[in-house]
């Protein structure tokens, strides 16, 4: 029913009925080490680039920000270890994130 | 009263057609699938005032360990409160769990994602009734009751007198329109020069005015509004109805929605692409770590480098520009 202000009352505005709702996203260090080490051991694994060009850019763009969760140079060693993956599966230069390319200088 | 100008397109998430009926009403912004909410008409007032009777922190109790049932807290103090309140006495005192309640202000939101959160005590009974010290008292609540006693004596010595303390946190209808509180919100900053949006999956969080909110129907729906309110092609397109100020361009608020925002179908594929950028960049800027005492401002500039940077930033910002594109 409207009010008189026209409003009309919104699928569970008036009984809270439950929505098929998603949990919430929440990271902790924990889980994102564990992202860290799945992404660098699906490199290791892969004789030649596993990922879609865009896969690889989400990949670099993001890895620098996962890494800063990991305190006491922990991030920095996954970062460079990830660094070597990607140097040796060659990973194309136009392909990597732009913040990847800035931080390790490639042109 | 002067009222709100009424808006000049045709609008299907509109505030502002609806405030023109609504100047003494809980700013409800009335459209036929969403409807946004703020609790107050335009700089009018704010809820959740004064802070330091709502705002509260955890303290330690004595030897004998916390009372999980009814923890202690103090009233968060802050050297932005302004006068007289700077200058009362703070409370403190043991409150109900139940009346704990996570409370979120215009700096708590990052582009979709939760960022700083506060904690408040927020005297609503789990039926949506407020409640005065007297009704506290009366229902059983002795600790909220001693609270608001003190609040009040407070509120009543140094306010203007024009109204109670517990009506000073339902001005016009502000705190109890949230109630009950939906599973599902899009909550929105209204203040600052680039706009913040994220999906709030919490049905204990209470909003403050700083933020509008709205129950989508949908988890797609809401990562639709979520994905054109971050957006730097909403931002840019709205930038228009901006007021202006001596110092440039004055806060956001509304302004967004003078945008004409199609209401979500999930038929339109152009709608369910946004749905999915949006839910994907939830999930990127779920990744960022936020440096301890980073403040809000810098931490949304770092969460949307790094939206630009993965690309889902760029994807976003065509889709909305496809979406906007006048017919």
């Amino acid at each position: 029913m409207d009010d008189l202000f026209g409003h009309v009352p919104q699928k569970g505005e008036l009984f809270n009925e439950p929505l098929p709702v998603t949990a919430p996203i929440v990271h902790t260090p924990e889980t994102v080490r564990a992202l860290c080490l799945a992404t660098i051991a699906e490199a290791r694994a892969a004789k030649i680039m596993p990922w879609t060009p865009r896969q690889l850019r989400k990949n670099t763009a993001g890895f620098p920000f996962w890494a800063e969760w990991l305190k006491n140079g922990e991030g920095d060693r996954l970062l460079r270890e990830f660094k070597a993956e990607l140097d040796r599966l060659e990973a194309p230069v136009d392909q990597v994130a732009p913040n990847w390319r800035e931080m390790w200088a490639l042109e | 009263m002067a009222r709100p100008a009424a808006s000049i397109l045709p609008l299907s998430y509109s505030p502002l057609s609806d405030l023109r009926a609504r100047a003494h009403a809980p700013t409800r912004v009335s459209v036929t699938f969403v409807t946004f909410h703020r609790p107050s008409p335009p700089h009018r007032c704010a809820i959740l005032i004064p802070r330091a009777f709502v705002l509260v922190e955890r303290k330690t109790s004595g030897r004998l360990g916390s009372n999980p049932a009814a923890p202690l807290v103090a009233g968060k103090r802050s050297n932005l409160e302004k006068m007289p309140w700077k200058e009362v006495a703070g409370l403190q005192g043991n409150i109900e769990n139940q009346f704990l309640r996570k409370v979120l202000l215009g700096e708590s939101i990052l582009p979709y994602r939760i960022f700083q959160e506060f904690e408040g005590v927020i005297p609503v009974d789990e039926v949506g009734h407020l409640l005065s010290s007297t009704s506290a008292e009366e229902a059983g609540y002795p600790h909220l009751s001693a609270w608001m006693k003190g609040a009040e004596i407070s509120w009543d010595s140094n306010g203007k007198g024009k109204r109670t303390f517990t009506e000073q946190l339902d001005y016009i209808g502000q705190l109890l329109s949230q109630f009950p509180i939906s599973q599902l919100r899009v909550v929105y900053s209204k203040s600052g020069s680039q706009p913040a949006a994220m999906v709030l999956r919490d049905s204990r969080a209470v909003v403050d005015h700083m933020l509008y909110w709205a129950t989508p129907s949908s988890e797609q729906e809401a990562a639709y509004l979520a994905a054109i309110l971050n957006s730097e092609t909403a931002r840019s397109q709205a930038a228009q109805f901006q007021a202006r100020g001596q110092f440039g361009a004055r806060h956001f608020d509304k302004v967004m929605f003078n945008l004409p925002i199609p209401k979500f179908k999930v038929a339109q594929s152009v709608h369910r692409a946004l749905a999915e950028v949006g839910t994907e960049a939830e999930r990127v800027a779920s990744l960022i770590e936020i440096p301890e005492g980073e403040r809000f401002v810098a931490a949304r500039q770092r969460v949307r480098r790094a939206l630009m940077a993965d690309g889902i930033g760029n994807e976003i910002e065509k889709l909305v520009e496809k979406l906007l594109r006048p017919a």
